[in-house]
């Protein structure tokens, strides 16, 4: 067959134009998938609006409501054990801002004072966020997705912010850091009311930027030292200062294991947080005497190298190795959990295993080896409605149908629910702060500090408020301390309460302690 | 030490998967001389796709549907190209699809990845010299692996497998009386992958199909002598590498996320190399030893005694290196010649008559941009500088010189992380730095050049396997450079100092007094003016000395080297200093590159400068024009996060940010075959030449004047 | 007379073969010295050991008075002994003009300093003889040219003004008429003798009998690996070794069939009176 184009030797015959078509065909393949969020896709005022716009009454209404639930508030209990309460249907308040935070009970009265849209001849209000998307080896579309959902919800059916749109502007990247630069400069620039950090391997090379311009910033999951002891952010989420001392002091003080092994992650941040968030804890409880030295150990696994696993548990095996109460546990990102979980399992070990809220997705789950491990979560037992609150229950509800009615297109998970959440929380506790007399458009580092002083801030959907007042001095931004220990009853079956039954395991103090008897190196 | 011995054994199991897919790029070199870089990535796929199947019993082809959604295209309601085909309805926890069925619908999709690869990919480009196939099989690795993106999630999937590779099974105790556990399915896998062996050996020894192709191998008239023609040789073969691809990535998904299994392609590449890309007992036996030295090396370097400053993970990763250096060293002239001689034209490399006036628009254009783009676009504008200076690297080493090298950036890594180390002096950067480096506080000019320094050292050690290995070899061994420097040079915090392994906080330069650095201290945006003019001065002066190198005796001799070695030795050429040269410049500019990228962030971080990274800019730089300074600068105005895909992205609605990564995969591939790597640059100076030419004289077919000593800057 | 090159008992082997069978061989300095011989008979793989592309198993070179077995071939090419290629081996990624100026400039790896600062000059002397080279080939029109526009037999010229941009002391062509069309076969034998007001020596190994009886001063032939005549044009013009070679065995038995035939007729002649 003739291959006139590749006759070695003389210049291409076929039509440079015809080259350069193909080429602009590709480069045009290029453009149209090319799209960063950068503008307009805040669905404040494209997407159909529910309901009747009732703009004068609405502004009143919101104004009023709070008023009336600060003084005269809830009658339902708000009480933790509610075994026996069905979750009710009636629109009784399920929220009671003394147990489950301040805010609670205005985002119920939001919620139950029927949908109601934004008037959208306020000034809007402007959130962005900074979310990685589309790479290999991390790709999180999910928090952009419930955020969405969150920003369409609230302006459909919560008014806005105070009558105001709430308008979303994502600055998505991949995985050069020099794109999640440019994206922080835009932020910068635009001098959101708000700035939400999403999942982003760049972090800290972000926070000069965002922290320097002087904005409010929430995050969703922190995953960095930096992230956690930079001033100016709040975490109302995890990340591993939440699951971390708590699980250590689970382990020596609930399960009272009598060998002990920590596995993890061996990459950047694992490792950091290893030394930072787990070592230093539970030296400090072998300090007080809660634990021996010699019978606890970390051991690191390379994340992903299947090589290295059978020889990671060969050394928990040998450690444990004549132990009658033998705990491991790992917090490390569920990609490895399986892994170890699964290894663990075809090596033979017999004894327990404490994993992080972080490793708890539905291919552990569905991990026979899983059955009998303890999960730890920061809000309630997972999966469980008929144990919950009713305010969690009832929130619950509400945000998975907020989810649902938005449409995601990207499977529904966890960070998807987190996205979600922090974004109702940013607007809940900005209305709450415009309220208390607040100037949320001039005033970013008030709104700032507002948040980073509650001492009794609720997380939407969570029994329990976080107390931001007793942060350690190292970390700073981390209200969240506090977490419960599930156990799982194996692939098909639910979450039942373990040791602690539906208690959260605060591990502030020893935080504190831990900042003074261990404190983290200063140089090295 | 029984310790060690068990740990030698255990790892029978990832060696099985290294001897499986080494299996499999020889059986595709054989079939078409080529070795597939996505060759892991398409066990990933498969694997994958056994997953979903298991998991929600749907399959997903492997493209996207490309017709956007936006604006009136969607009230065209125009067909859409499907994706997802649901095979199997409820599908549950408790109710999986039926296995074998499942294994066999994913090994027909790896077929048909085959034959997508042949078809599509490697057909087109079997007349390219030996870099348009390298980037052709790099096009195929980033494309399956933004696919997986794209059809899959980002997301981790775990699988506790089957039969007998699985997790559950009762551990193997005391093997061979050592005491300790093995996993069960890690005989499994042994027993596959010489199973596997046995059976394609026998296909190639004794089957009709076998000696045909291994007749082709040596002279494609032979096979059609026996009535087989090359290309279906080549495409049942693709076929036959695809299928074992397949069944390696779902006996080995119980192990591992899958995500990870397209980078295993490195372990295969040297087993591969082991059975000197010909020989299946030859790999299988280099994919068991490698994944035994790795499990063995797990237990030495865990040991208390093991040195800190040998990083257990880079030392492991450091071993297949090692390895297939000295194989390919030792027998690096009895390498199958298929692969590593070039044939086809190779992409023109004109040299450039305008310097001056180009260089003076460049920057003239460059300081208009950065006087009138806000923070965000000064940032986007530093970063495609900083990927120019980058990619004349890559210009110079395999444009000019021909040498395929992947490892540029790494390079530019060690020279970054050396400056930091260097700069360093135990005092906290930025109230927002955690990590704290010491070093020697050398000042910033010094550090620079001794960051060089270190760079060229290291590129001209890379460099001497150059000498003796050519071709797609070389890229392979550079590839495996990549890991070996991230995992021991960069991830080590005895040399690197502490912030390696984290966030490794940048030091402030200053030049002449001056600060240079990127974050801007007053507005506290990335934006500085001062290091954008930097940027531009220093890319224009690399960008002159570039193109004066090309015009001179060295770019000649570099070009001539390329052409042909033989020849150049004949007309008194030393080749190996010239290689070594070669190796060296790049080395530097890419130092350079890296040093500007520290100057730039407020941190680094060594998964910055891992395989996708150096894999993308070569991309790009591809796409652009790989033999021309031209070429360079439209590479970094192309790539993600340069200058034109972030104006492109701002007026047109966001589609999913993985396809980005397919498309330009797509168009990588496309590049190589329609331009031979000549890329956008030379594509459009031509057409303005041809243009010129026909708009004075009707055109004519015979005659087509090329002088190609001009080119459009 | 000294020679510029010698072979002494150059042997070299492939898998039990002689292709170069203890071969010795002279080029006096300032002469012009032929090898020849039927195919496959060892001419090409003679200049690769000479040059240093193949190993030998036994013998030596001296060029230039000094044994140059342990010399890599770039080496020994800039000590002045070069080659052109029978395969061509041209560099089709540079002008005709690159080419030569690629192997008339010496290598110097730091020149890589002068370059890119643009300070290296033209050597006048280089460019003028590599105009030379042009102008003797009769490729000064296409100077400017890639070696793919040119026609093969041009390509080949192309191939032979590399070499002596070089300024070789000794020239070894190898079959430089192999593919020229009469006239390019014309104007290259009339310039070859040239060369030798050049300082230079040539060695030329070819096919065509013609040319090679016209412009040698010497003649060796090789059959087999093994030199099997030497000497002037005339001398090798009588050689029945050569005629024997180069027909073959078959033009032996025809002659001897002849020889027989005569012979017989002869007898009978006789025998009739």
């Amino acid at each position: 067959m003739l291959d006139l184009e590749n006759r070695g030797g003389g210049p291409l015959r076929k039509s440079n134009l015809l080259k350069l078509l193909s080429i602009i065909f590709a480069f045009a393949l290029i453009a149209a998938a090319c799209g960063s969020d950068d503008d307009d896709s805040g669905s404040s005022s494209d997407s159909s609006v529910l309901g009747e716009e009732e703009a004068p009454a609405e502004e009143e209404a919101s104004a009023s409501e709070p008023a009336d639930k600060e003084e005269g508030h809830s009658d339902d209990d708000g009480h933790d054990h509610s075994d026996d309460e069905d979750h009710s249907d009636e629109p009784a308040g399920t929220a009671d801002d003394s147990l489950n935070g301040d805010g609670a009970e205005l985002w119920e009265s939001i919620v139950d004072g029927g949908a109601v849209a934004a008037d959208d001849s306020l000034e809007p209000i402007l959130v962005t966020l900074i979310n990685i998307e589309g790479t290999p080896v991390g790709s999180f579309p999910e928090i952009r997705e419930g955020m969405e959902a969150a920003v369409e919800t609230v302006n459909n059916t919560m008014g806005g912010m105070m009558g105001r749109p709430v308008e979303l502007d994502s600055c998505v990247h991949g995985l050069d850091p020099n794109e999640a630069v440019a994206c922080a400069n835009g932020v910068a620039d635009a001098q959101p009311q708000l700035h939400i950090q999403g999942i982003d391997f760049f972090n800290p090379v972000l926070w000069p930027t965002l922290t320097g311009a002087g904005l409010a910033i929430m995050q969703t999951v922190p995953i960095f030292i930096e992230d956690f002891n930079t001033p100016g952010i709040i975490s109302t989420e995890g990340g591993c200062v939440s699951s971390f001392p708590s699980a250590m002091q689970y382990s020596v003080e609930t399960l009272n294991a009598d060998k002990f092994v920590i596995i993890y992650s061996d990459t950047g941040p694992g490792l950091v947080c290893y030394q930072d968030t787990q070592e230093r804890m539970i030296q400090q409880l072998t300090d007080d005497g809660a634990i021996a030295q010699e019978d606890w150990i970390g051991v690191s696994d390379v994340s992903g190298d299947p090589s290295d696993n059978d020889a990671v548990v060969q050394q928990v095996l040998e450690f444990v190795d004549g132990s009658d109460n033998a705990w491991v546990y790992f917090g490390i990102q569920a990609s490895d959990c399986n892994e170890i979980l699964s290894s663990l399992s075809s090596n033979g070990y017999t004894g327990g295993i404490v994993a992080s809220g972080s490793c708890r997705d539905d291919s552990v789950l569905n991990n026979p080896a899983s059955a009998g491990v303890h999960f730890g979560s920061a809000c309630c037992i997972p999966d469980r409605p008929d144990l919950w609150d009713p305010y969690t229950a009832k929130y619950y509800d509400w945000r998975n149908a907020s989810i649902d009615s938005y449409g995601p297109t990207v499977p529904k998970s966890a960070f998807m629910e987190v996205g979600h959440d922090v974004l109702i929380a940013g607007v809940i506790h900005m209305t709450r702060f415009v309220e208390a007399g607040g100037d949320i458009d001039n005033d970013p580092a008030g709104f700032s500090n507002f948040l980073a002083t509650a001492n009794n801030l609720n997380r939407p959907g969570e029994a329990i408020p976080l107390d931001c007042t007793t942060n350690s001095s190292e970390f700073v931004s981390v209200c969240q301390k506090s977490q419960g220990y599930y156990v799982w009853s194996g692939p098909g079956g639910q979450f039942e309460y373990g040791p602690l039954a539906d208690e959260l395991l605060d591990a502030t103090d020893l935080i504190l302690r831990a900042a003074e008897g261990n404190p983290r190196p200063a140089a090295e | 030490m029984e310790a060690l011995l068990i740990a030698l054994i255990a790892g029978i199991g990832a060696g099985g998967l290294y001897a499986m897919l080494g299996s499999g790029i020889v059986i595709a070199f054989r079939g078409s001389g080529v070795i597939n870089f996505g060759h892991g990535a398409v066990a990933g796929y498969t694997a994958y796709s056994f997953d979903e199947l298991r998991e929600t019993g749907s399959l997903y082809l492997p493209w996207f549907d490309p017709i956007p959604e936006f604006g009136f295209l969607k009230t065209l309601k125009l067909n859409n190209i499907p994706v997802r085909i649901d095979i199997f309805d409820n599908v549950a926890f408790d109710n999986k699809p039926n296995l074998a069925l499942t294994i066999f619908i994913c090994l027909v999709m790896s077929a048909f990845l085959g034959l997508l690869m042949h078809f599509l990919v490697f057909r087109p480009l079997r007349n390219s010299p030996i870099l348009g196939k390298v980037i052709g099989s790099i096009g195929v690795f980033l494309y399956l692996s933004s696919m997986i993106v794209v059809n899959f999630g980002g997301q981790n999937r775990g699988d506790e497998g089957f039969s007998g590779f699985n997790n559950t099974a009762e551990p193997v105790r005391n093997f061979l009386g050592l005491g300790g556990t093995i996993p069960r399915s890690n005989f499994y896998l042994f027993g596959a992958a010489i199973l596997m062996a046995v059976i394609i050996w026998g296909l190639y020894r004794f089957t009709k199909f076998g000696i045909a192709t291994r007749a082709a191998e040596e002279n494609e008239k032979g096979a059609a002598l026996l009535g087989y023609s090359p290309q279906f040789l080549a495409g049942a073969n693709w076929v036959l590498a695809s299928i074992t691809a397949g069944i390696a990535g779902i006996l080995f998904l119980h192990k591992t996320q899958p995500a990870q299994i397209a980078l295993f392609v490195v372990g295969g590449l040297g087993a591969a190399l082991f059975g000197n890309l010909t020989s299946i007992p030859g790999a299988t036996l280099g994919g068991l030893f490698l994944g035994m030295i790795a499990g063995g090396g797990v237990e030495l370097t865990t040991n208390d005694w093991w040195p800190e400053i040998l990083p257990g993970e880079g030392v492991r990763n450091f071993m297949p290196l090692l390895l297939i250096i000295v194989v390919l060293y030792l027998r690096g002239d009895k390498l199958p010649i298929r692969g590593s001689i070039s044939i086809g034209r190779q992409p023109r490399a004109p040299s450039t008559n305008n310097v001056t006036i180009g260089v003076i628009g460049a920057v003239g254009i460059a300081l208009m941009l950065s006087n009138i783009f806000v923070s965000k676009w000064e940032s986007i504008l530093t970063t495609t500088l900083i990927a120019i200076v980058f990619m004349y690297s890559l210009t110079v080493l395999v444009g000019f010189l021909g040498q395929i090298s992947l490892v540029q950036w790494s390079i530019s890594g060690l020279a970054a992380y050396t400056m930091i180390r260097l700069m360093a002096d135990g005092t906290k950067i930025r109230d927002t730095d955690f990590a704290l480096n010491t070093g020697w506080g050398w000042p910033t000019i010094l550090a620079f050049f001794g960051a060089i320094v270190v760079a060229v050292i290291c590129g001209l050690l890379i460099g001497l396997p150059a000498l003796r290995i050519r071709g797609v070899q070389l890229a392979v061994v550079t590839i495996a450079a990549v890991i070996a420097i991230e995992n021991l040079l960069l991830r080590n915090p005895p040399l690197m100092g502490d912030g390696s392994v984290s966030v490794n906080p940048t030091p402030k330069p200053s030049w002449f007094g001056q600060y240079v650095g990127g974050f801007n201290p007053d507005t506290a945006r990335n934006d500085y003016w001062k290091f954008s003019l930097f940027l531009i001065i220093t890319a224009a002066l690399l960008g002159i000395a570039v193109a004066n190198l090309r015009r001179g005796q060295i770019g000649r001799r570099f070009l001539a080297i390329r052409a042909n070695e033989r020849a150049a030795s004949a007309a008194g050429i030393n080749v190996a200093n010239m290689k070594l040269l070669g190796f060296g410049i790049s080395s530097g500019i890419a130092a350079i590159a890296g040093c500007l990228l520290a100057y730039k962030l407020p941190g680094l971080q060594e998964t910055q400068f891992e395989v996708f990274g150096g894999l993308a800019l070569l991309a790009f730089v591809y796409l652009g024009g790989i033999t021309t300074i031209w070429g360079a600068i439209v590479g970094g105005c192309l790539m993600a996060g340069g200058l034109l895909p972030e104006f492109l992205g701002v007026h047109f609605e966001s589609i999913d940010k993985g396809l980005i990564n397919a498309v330009g995969a797509i168009g990588l591939i496309v590049n190589a075959k329609v331009t031979n790597g000549e890329g956008i640059a030379l594509l459009q100076t031509d057409l303005v030449k041809n243009t010129l030419t026909a708009l004075r004289r009707p055109p004519d077919d015979t005659a087509n004047t090329s002088n190609d000593e001009e080119a459009v800057v | 007379m000294t020679n510029i090159l010698e072979a002494k008992d150059l042997t070299v082997t492939f898998g039990g073969l002689n292709a170069c069978d203890h071969v010795d061989l002279e080029v006096p300095t300032g002469k012009f010295v032929g090898l020849i011989g039927p195919n496959g008979a060892g001419k090409t793989t003679f200049i690769d050991a000479i040059t240093g592309y193949v190993p030998t198993s036994a013998g030596n070179a001296i060029f230039d008075g000094s044994d140059i077995g342990e010399l890599k071939p770039h080496e020994r090419a800039q000590s002045g002994l070069v080659r052109t290629f029978q395969s061509l081996e041209l560099f089709e990624d540079l002008s005709v003009r690159d080419n030569l100026l690629v192997a008339a400039y010496p290598t110097k790896w730091y020149t890589f300093l002068a370059d890119m600062f643009h300070l290296s000059s033209k050597n006048s002397e280089i460019e003028e003889r590599v105009d030379w080279a042009l102008e003797i080939m009769g490729l000064s029109d296409a100077s400017d040219s890639m070696p793919t526009d040119l026609s093969h037999g041009r390509r080949k010229l192309v191939g032979v003004a590399r070499a002596l941009a070089a300024k070789p002391k000794l020239i070894l062509l190898d079959e430089p008429a192999a593919g020229l069309d009469t006239s390019e076969s014309q104007i290259l034998g009339g310039h070859l003798r040239e060369f030798l007001n050049h300082d230079m020596s040539v060695f030329l190994i070819d096919h065509d009998m013609g040319l090679v009886l016209s412009v040698c001063d010497y003649i060796y032939v090789l059959d087999f690996g093994k030199i099997i005549a030497a000497g002037t044009p005339a001398e090798i013009r009588e050689s029945s070794a050569v005629k024997a070679a180069y027909l073959g065995e078959q033009a032996g038995e025809i002659q001897a069939q002849e020889g027989e035939r005569m012979r017989t007729q002869q007898q009978g002649q006789e025998a009739e009176k």
